[in-house]
């Protein structure tokens, strides 16, 4: 398994995080669309989910339906186990180079 | 825009998705686009969305969505049913052998006749396509007009070829040949009749594409008696000795130097040879006037290789200038059209004049066959149709079983459109076996070349199993959305009935039938009449009990006198004559010009030689004057008798006593004879002259008197024979069938049309049965109800069958008039043709009517006579 995730599947695993029981696929466009202010494809979204679900990080079920979607189930996303540590890792990564950033370069504060 | 509007995504953008996403994915996705549509429509208006939701349609493509073989969860349960289709589909077969029998066997025979005609039409077809330079190879023709008379020619003169050579800017080679007569040829003490050759020079090779195996092809036509012969010919002259370098004693006169032999013909040619001498090797025959510079003698092919992307026309143009340059009668308008090689052979019809072994086809012919085969299919198929529907009816309850376990429309009809095929292919197994049972005795009966290896045929497979699965699919249409359409619950209590309104499709289908098949009887009738006419027409001589022997000029000079008496000898034998040509289709031809004609102005006339009793062994007719006669010694020198045609041709009043300069004498007309036929009654009677020999024939005829035991005479023959001419073949025919040679491809055409159109009926009739079976059986009930309120068993006959005897009616009715129009086209073609009568239209009639009613009168009987307790007791 692979457990290194790219900057957009972090983006996307984060929110179906948050979301947790209620992420689908045009949420967590939606999400990142309102809340980011990136524009993004639904179907790369959809793409990305995909892929997390090959490498274990989400899970899917077939969910409830509304009558905006013409009576089509929803396919809900959850955040696995292994998702948690990958999301975890990545933000502890993080946290350790910023520690390395000098405050004259970028001080968090401030900014 | 607001919410609750029924506004929706294009539905062709969903199936568009649908189509290539897999299952499990298309539904959650479909649902976050439409959602998406949604709300985007609300605010951006529909447009915008309807565009960005087409836009992720397309976005969406790529390997998670995407159908594969790499199921992502679950195997698809479509190769599962498929497994089922199968199985109830070989089920069903073995529940109903008969229908399933008719049916499969139907579509074989209609699919194996379909196979024989494709082959020979692909045959036809592909002749002289093999030659590599085919597209710029083209035949010089003739066609010569003067007033009404039109005469065209497929040969040139002699003298063409020499001066077209080198002189056209744009003509890369020029090759002449003429066909070699019957010749004898000798190695040791062995003596061959071979006729099927020509001369030809060495450029002839190199223009067609006829390989060598052993010899140069630049040289090996270079000199003069060289001859170069193909394999079965080497073997049989030579053994399994190698020709190359032998001798073969030539008409016993010369000596000819076997210089190369030919490989396999890749393909079928227009051409009919086992030989080709060298062109210098041919010598003007004794007596022709004309010689190797003539430009009235047409007996010559002339057969020229252009070059590349050069103007046929202006070629065309160039050549008949020349033609008319050197061409003496300037009151004939003469045109020289240039044919190409690949238009040769099917395209040459009209043309006269071929000469010996060309074979010219008939692009009618083939259109004929295909359209035969076209409707043989098409009935195959109504077949396939009709039962399938009726047996469905048996099968409402699966049907229904299948809908309550949640079959959908679209499954059943998947399924029946399978099982359709399926038979359809398993029809095809059985065509192949059908093809492969019939083809040698086909090939030999119709003479049509059939391939008899599985490597021959292999190439064809693909397009037969591609035409195979269509049938089988269009077939299945009907049945499939019929069947597809039953209530569950009708279904599962049997109250499923067939339409029942008069015109059901069913119904149309079988009156198609019956007019496919009345028309194919009536014009089979109509054909083999016309043929018969041809053959047995009264051709202005007499045919039967003569025989005619070919014998080569030196025997003929040297045993004439002896074999005549000898021959006599036997009482049952009247006459003994000799001739230079024998009503088969050849005749000399040369220049005649009127007494005090200038030279320009002569008259081309087809000419026999022939012997004193010529005109009473044959039956001739004299119409005006006398035959030739011992009485008159200058008969012999100058005599002359003309036919009507010749007659009205040059214009004489006063025919007898005429002078005439023909053949380099000068000549008195002294009898005028009827017309007879001595060509293909394709073409009317040609102008012609009779002589008495001037060269010497090479046929003897003898006329048998009737009644008398012809093998013991032929025996009594063939020892006077070898008691006289001791080194040379016996070779006599009936003269009969040399005439029904040339109707050899109409034979042919009549043989297959009878062949397809029994086909047809047979298969028609196999229809009837299965649908009649059925139909009446749905009747049961009704039948045994009528029965016990008192009705007679001939009531309920006329009852059960009265709809189908109407269907055969009315098929007759519009059938008539479809036959009458294409039949009296085709019999436009002939120049003797027999009326249309109400014979042809009357006895298809009988025909069908009398084996609808033998079909329906098993299952009617059956059904009428039943007991009806039996039939009623289940209720």
């Amino acid at each position: 398994m692979r457990s290194t995730i790219g900057e957009f599947e972090e983006i996307v695993l984060l929110v179906v995080a948050a979301q947790h029981d209620q992420a689908y696929g045009l949420s967590v466009t939606e999400a990142i669309e309102e809340q980011l202010k990136r524009t993004v494809k639904l179907s790369s979204v959809h793409t990305s989910l995909y892929r997390l679900e090959e490498k274990g990080l989400v899970q899917s079920h077939i969910g409830d339906t509304s009558t905006e979607r013409g009576g089509r189930k929803k396919r809900h996303f959850i955040i696995t186990p292994a998702g948690k540590e990958a999301l975890i890792k990545a933000q502890e990564d993080r946290d350790q180079l910023w520690k390395q950033v000098p405050k004259t370069v970028i001080d968090l504060g401030k900014a | 825009m607001k919410k609750g509007n029924k506004i929706s995504p294009p539905a062709w953008g969903i199936a568009l998705f649908k189509s290539y996403c897999r299952n499990e994915l298309a539904d959650s996705i479909l649902g976050d686009m439409q959602e998406r549509f949604h709300k985007e429509a609300i605010k951006r208006g529909a447009t915008r969305a309807k565009f960005n939701f087409i836009l992720s349609i397309f976005s969406f493509i790529n390997r998670h969505t995407l159908r594969g073989r790499s199921g992502r969860k679950t195997k698809s349960n479509s190769t599962a049913m498929f497994r089922n289709y199968l199985l109830i589909t070989f089920r069903n077969l073995k529940k109903r052998p008969v229908f399933s029998f008719i049916n499969i066997f139907g579509l074989a025979l209609g699919l194996a006749s379909c196979m024989i005609i494709y082959f020979y039409v692909q045959h036809e077809l592909g002749t002289d396509q093999f030659h590599s330079k085919a597209d710029r190879v083209y035949k010089v023709s003739g066609i010569f007009e003067s007033g009404n008379s039109r005469r065209t020619t497929m040969r040139t003169p002699p003298a063409l070829a020499p001066h077209i050579k080198g002189r056209i800017s744009g003509i890369e080679r020029v090759t002449r040949m003429r066909y070699a007569d019957e010749h004898i040829f000798g190695v040791g003490d062995h003596v061959f009749s071979m006729d099927q050759g020509f001369y030809a020079d060495s450029v002839f090779l190199d223009v067609f594409d006829f390989e060598l195996q052993m010899g140069n092809p630049q040289t090996a036509l270079r000199d003069p008696n060289s001859i170069v012969i193909n394999e079965a010919t080497a073997i049989m002259l030579f053994g399994n000795e190698n020709p190359m370098g032998k001798f073969i004693r030539f008409n016993n006169e010369k000596d000819l130097e076997v210089t190369g032999v030919f490989k396999e013909f890749p393909g079928n040619t227009h051409f009919k040879f086992d030989y080709l001498m060298s062109f210098n090797t041919f010598v003007v025959p004794e007596g022709y006037l004309a010689d190797l510079t003539s430009w009235g003698w047409t007996g010559f092919h002339t057969y020229i290789l252009l070059s590349p992307n050069v103007n046929t026309a202006e070629i065309e143009a160039d050549i008949n200038d020349i033609f008319k340059a050197n061409y003496a009668r300037s009151s004939v308008k003469v045109t020289n059209p240039l044919i190409n090689l690949r238009d040769l052979y099917l395209g040459s019809g009209d043309y006269g004049n071929l000469g010996h072994n060309i074979l010219i086809g008939d692009w009618k012919t083939l259109y004929v066959l295909c359209v035969i085969a076209a409707l043989v299919l098409l009935i195959a198929g109504f077949n396939f149709m009709n039962l399938s529907t009726a047996i469905s009816i048996k099968r409402a309850k699966e049907i229904g079983m299948r809908k309550v376990m949640g079959a959908v429309k679209g499954k059943i009809r998947q399924q029946f459109l399978t099982e359709s095929i399926i038979l359809a292919l398993t029809s095809f197994l059985c065509a192949m076996a059908i093809f492969a049972l019939l083809s040698g005795f086909i090939s030999n009966q119709l003479q049509v070349p059939l391939p008899d290896q599985a490597t021959d045929l292999l190439p064809h497979l693909p397009l037969f199993i591609a035409i195979t699965i269509l049938i089988g699919f269009l077939a299945g249409i009907y049945p499939s959305v019929f069947l597809s359409s039953f209530k569950p619950i009708a279904a599962l209590k049997m109250k499923v009935q067939g339409s029942n309104s008069r015109f059901s499709l069913k119904q149309i289908l079988t009156a198609t039938q019956f007019i496919i098949s009345v028309s194919l009887i009536s014009a089979s009738f109509i054909v083999v009449d016309q043929i018969d006419h041809m053959v047995n027409h009264p051709l202005g001589f007499e045919r039967n009990n003569v025989l005619k022997m070919n014998i080569s000029q030196n025997d003929m000079s040297e045993h004439y006198r002896v074999l005549k008496d000898r021959f006599l000898a036997h009482t049952e034998i009247t006459h003994v004559t000799r001739a230079s040509h024998t009503f088969e289709g050849g005749a000399g031809g040369g220049p005649a010009w009127l007494q005090g004609a200038s030279q320009d102005d002569s008259h081309q006339l087809s000419y026999y030689q022939t012997g004193y009793d010529f005109a009473e062994l044959t039956g001739l007719q004299m119409q005006e004057g006398r035959y030739f006669s011992k009485d008159f010694s200058n008969d012999w020198e100058e005599g002359m008798i003309l036919n009507e045609s010749a007659v009205a041709y040059m214009g004489l009043e006063q025919p007898i006593g005429q002078r005439i300069r023909f053949n380099d004498r000068d000549r008195v007309v002294i009898g005028v004879v009827n017309d007879f036929n001595y060509r293909s009654l394709h073409t009317p009677i040609a102008p012609m002259a009779i002589v008495m020999p001037f060269g010497t024939p090479e046929r003897l005829l003898i006329k048998v008197q009737s009644g008398s035991a012809i093998s013991e005479v032929i025996a009594k023959l063939e020892q006077d024979w070898n008691t006289i001419v001791q080194d040379a073949p016996f070779d006599l025919a009936f003269m009969e069938d040399d005439i029904q040679r040339m109707y050899e491809k109409e034979t042919q055409l009549s043989g297959l049309v009878s062949v397809f159109a029994s086909l047809a009926v047979i298969l028609a009739i196999l229809g009837l049965y299965g649908l009649v079976s059925f139909s009446v059986q749905a009747r049961l009930k009704e039948v045994g109800i009528r029965k016990v309120h008192g009705a007679s068993t001939s009531f309920l006959l006329v009852l059960l069958s009265k709809r189908f005897l109407i269907l055969v009616l009315v098929a007759n009715l519009i059938a008539w008039p479809l036959v009458f129009l294409s039949t009296s086209q085709w019999l436009e073609g002939f120049h003797y043709r027999i009326g249309l009568n109400l014979n042809h239209f009357l006895l298809p009639f009988l025909i069908l009517t009398g084996l609808t009613i033998i079909t329906l009168s098993h299952q009617v009987l059956k059904t009428a006579l039943a007991n009806p307790v039996d039939v009623l007791r289940n209720e």
